[in-house]
C-alpha cells in the first residue's frame, strides 16, 4: 500500500520543536513545499520488496567494541576553551527545572 | 617545465629526501600560489602559514642531519574543515562553529603528521558536509577552477579545488554520499572513498556516521596509494574502525589488468545522464578493454531505491549527530537571553544553522518520529540490505563495477539552489557505495568544453587494491 504523506504546517512546527530549531514564518512556508516535494520522492521505497530482510544499521559485522576502563587526567582549561558563556569554571546554562 | 607547486606528492617526497628541493622553498611556493589564486577560487577558510613554515624548517633540519623522514615527507596538505586539527580553527563551514578551535588532532591528522606531512590550512565545504556543490557554506562557495561561473562540487569542494589548482599537493575530505568523488570529478582530480571502517573517523565531525569516511583527494593514483598507506588502519579510539591486516597499496601500481572483469550497471547510466559524460565514460571503459579487461552490462534493480534510502538514513543520523549543537559547551550562542532551555537551544540553532542543515534535520526528525519510524527509517535500512545483496551477487561475477561519477557536468552557481531535491539527484551514482560500505574511486576520464568528467569504479569491501590497479592503468592510457 502506497503511503501518501504530506506534512502540514502544524506538523512542521511540532518537528521544529522536537529538533529544537526555531523556524521563522518564511522558513515554515518554504519548508512546507520543499519538504513535501522531498517526501514524495522518499515514498519510492514503499515499492521495494523487503519482506524477510533484516535492516542494515551498520555495514560491518562488529558489536560492542569496548575499551579498558582507564581514566585520563582531566584538563578543564582544554574542555572549557570553547564555551561561549563561561563564569569562572561554570558553563552558564538556562533553567532546566 | 613544472613549477614547484605542480609536482605530485611522490615527486615532492623524492626531491626533498635527496636534497634537490628544500621544504621551506616548496612550502613558500605553495603559500605564494594560495595568495595568487585563492581570492578567485575560495578553497581555503583558514591558512596556517606560521605553523607550516616552522614545520618546513624542522624537515629541512632533519634532512641535513640524515634523520628518519616520513613517507609524506614535506608534502603540503589541505584539510577539509570538518576534520579536527589541534589549535587550528575548525568550522564545518557553519556559523554555529565559526569560532571553534579543537584541542586535539583527528587520528588521520596524527598519522599524516607522523609521516612528516605539513598542514597548510582548512578548506571550504558545504555546511556540516550536507550538499553537493559547496554552495551551502556559510562562508560562500568554492569556484570551479575550470569555469568561474560553475561549482566545484561538494561537499569537499575546497579540498578538491585546492589540489586541482595546486594550492595543496594533496588533501583530505570526507565522503558520506559522494562528497569526495563528486568534487574530484568536477575538478578533474582523483578521489577515493575507502571501505567503511578502513580509515578512522576519530576527529571527523559527524554528519551520518554509518555512511561516512575520511577520504584522500590527490593529483594521481600513485599519490593515492601513498596517502592511503598512511591513513588506513585500525584505531582503538574509533569503535567502527576495523582490525584489518594493513595492505601496502603501492604494490598495485603498474599491475596488469588482463582478465579483469568489469560490471556496468545500467541503472547508473540513467536517462538523465549527460551525453558528453556518457561518451567519455564509455571511451574509458573501451580503453580498459584494449588493455585486456572485459565488461558486461548488468542490471541491479534495487538501485532505483538507493537515493531515497540514502537520504532517509543520512538525514535521520544527522538529526541525532547535530543535536549536540546547543550553544552551551561550544558553538554559536545567541545574545538573546531567554529563561527556558528549549527556547534557548532553539534560538541558538535557528541562528547557527543554515537552511539546508535545518531542512535535513527536520526531515531526519520526521523519519525517526513515533508513527513514522517503521515506514521510513526502518524501511530504508531494509532497502539497504536489499541493495547490499544485489552488489554481493554482482561481485561474485565481477572484480569491479564502473559508472559515471556524476550524471551531469559541473553545473552553474545557483542553478540547483531553488530546488533541494534537484541537488539530491546529483548523488544518484555515488550513494550506493556509501550504503554498502564499499570502496569507490573517481578518476578523470576526459572533459567536455574544458569541464572535467570523472569515471567511478566500485569494488568489494577491502579491495582498494583493485581500484588502484585499474585506475592507474586507465590514467596511464589517457596520458598517451
Amino acid at each position: 500500500m502506497k503511503i501518501e504523506k504530506s506534512l502540514s504546517k502544524k506538523e512542521i512546527k511540532h518537528l521544529s520543536w522536537l529538533a529544537k530549531i526555531e523556524l521563522t514564518k518564511q522558513e515554515e512556508d518554504l519548508f512546507s513545499n520543499q519538504l513535501n516535494d522531498i517526501l514524495s520522492y522518499f515514498q519510492k521505497i514503499d515499492e521495494a520488496n523487503v519482506e524477510d530482510l533484516q535492516p542494515t544499521y551498520h555495514v560491518i559485522d562488529i558489536t560492542n567494541v569496548l575499551r579498558s576502563d582507564k581514566s585520563r587526567p582531566p584538563n578543564p582549561e582544554q574542555a572549557l576553551k570553547n564555551v561561549p558563556k563561561l563564569k569562572g569554571r561554570y558553563v552558564k546554562a538556562p533553567r532546566i527545572v | 617545465m613544472k613549477k614547484i607547486f605542480e609536482y605530485s606528492a611522490f615527486q615532492i617526497v623524492e626531491k626533498i629526501r635527496n636534497g634537490e628541493l628544500s621544504s621551506i622553498e616548496y612550502i613558500n611556493a605553495l603559500f605564494d600560489r594560495i595568495k595568487e589564486v585563492d581570492s578567485k577560487i575560495h578553497a581555503y577558510l583558514t591558512v596556517a602559514k606560521d605553523m607550516a613554515l616552522d614545520e618546513a624548517k624542522e624537515i629541512d633540519k632533519k634532512v641535513k642531519k640524515g634523520e628518519r623522514l616520513g613517507s609524506l615527507c614535506g608534502v603540503g596538505m589541505a584539510i577539509k574543515d570538518n576534520i579536527c586539527t589541534d589549535s587550528i580553527r575548525t568550522t564545518c563551514s557553519s556559523k554555529s562553529l565559526s569560532n571553534f578551535t579543537p584541542s586535539y588532532d583527528a587520528t588521520v591528522i596524527e598519522r599524516i603528521r607522523k609521516e612528516d606531512a605539513i598542514i597548510l590550512g582548512k578548506t571550504n565545504m558545504d555546511e556540516f558536509a550536507m550538499g553537493s556543490s559547496t554552495e551551502y557554506s556559510f562562508f560562500g562557495p568554492t569556484i570551479n577552477p575550470y569555469d568561474d561561473e560553475r561549482v566545484a562540487g561538494g561537499s569537499s569542494g575546497g579540498s578538491a579545488a585546492a589540489v586541482a589548482v595546486s594550492e595543496a599537493t594533496a588533501s583530505l575530505g570526507s565522503d558520506t554520499g559522494g562528497s569526495v568523488r563528486c568534487p574530484a570529478s568536477f575538478c578533474g582530480v582523483v578521489g577515493l572513498k575507502p571501505t567503511y571502517g578502513l580509515v578512522s573517523r576519530y576527529g571527523l565531525i559527524a554528519y551520518a556516521n554509518s555512511l561516512e569516511q575520511i577520504s584522500p583527494i590527490v593529483k594521481d593514483v600513485r599519490d593515492l596509494a601513498i596517502l592511503l598507506n598512511c591513513i588506513a588502519g585500525h584505531d582503538e579510539r574509533d569503535s567502527t574502525s576495523l582490525k584489518v591486516v594493513k595492505d601496502d597499496y603501492t604494490r598495485n601500481i603498474g599491475n596488469d589488468i588482463k582478465g579483469l572483469k568489469i560490471g556496468v550497471p545500467k541503472e547508473l547510466f540513467g536517462h538523465g545522464t549527460n551525453k558528453h559524460v556518457l561518451k567519455r565514460v564509455w571511451d574509458a571503459i573501451h580503453a580498459l578493454e584494449d588493455l585486456g579487461a572485459s565488461y558486461t552490462e548488468i542490471s541491479l534493480d534495487s538501485l532505483e531505491y538507493a537515493l531515497a534510502s540514502y537520504y532517509i538514513i543520512a538525514n535521520s543520523e544527522a538529526s541525532s549527530n547535530l543535536a549536540r549543537y546547543d550553544g552551551l559547551r561550544y558553538g554559536f550562542r545567541s545574545d538573546e537571553e531567554v529563561d527556558d532551555w528549549s527556547d534557548t537551544f532553539s534560538k541558538n540553532r535557528r541562528e547557527g544553522f543554515g537552511q539546508e542543515v535545518k531542512r535535513r534535520i527536520i526531515l531526519g526528525t520526521f523519519a525517526l518520529s513515533a508513527g513514522y519510524y517503521n515506514k521510513y527509517y526502518l524501511k530504508a535500512q531494509k532497502v539497504r540490505t536489499l541493495i547490499k545483496k544485489d552488489f554481493d551477487k554482482a561481485f561474485k561475477k565481477f572484480d569491479i563495477l564502473a559508472s559515471p561519477t556524476m550524471p551531469i557536468l559541473p553545473f552553474k552557481l545557483g542553478e540547483k539552489l531553488k530546488n533541494p531535491l534537484e541537488m539530491y539527484m546529483c548523488d544518484l551514482d555515488t550513494v550506493p557505495a556509501n550504503l554498502i560500505g564499499a570502496p569507490a574511486i573517481s578518476i578523470p576520464c576526459g572533459s567536455y568544453d574544458d569541464l572535467p568528467i570523472g569515471i567511478q569504479f566500485i569494488a568489494q569491501p577491502f579491495k582498494e587494491g583493485s581500484l588502484l590497479q585499474v585506475s592507474y592503468k586507465l590514467e596511464e592510457s589517457l596520458k598517451d
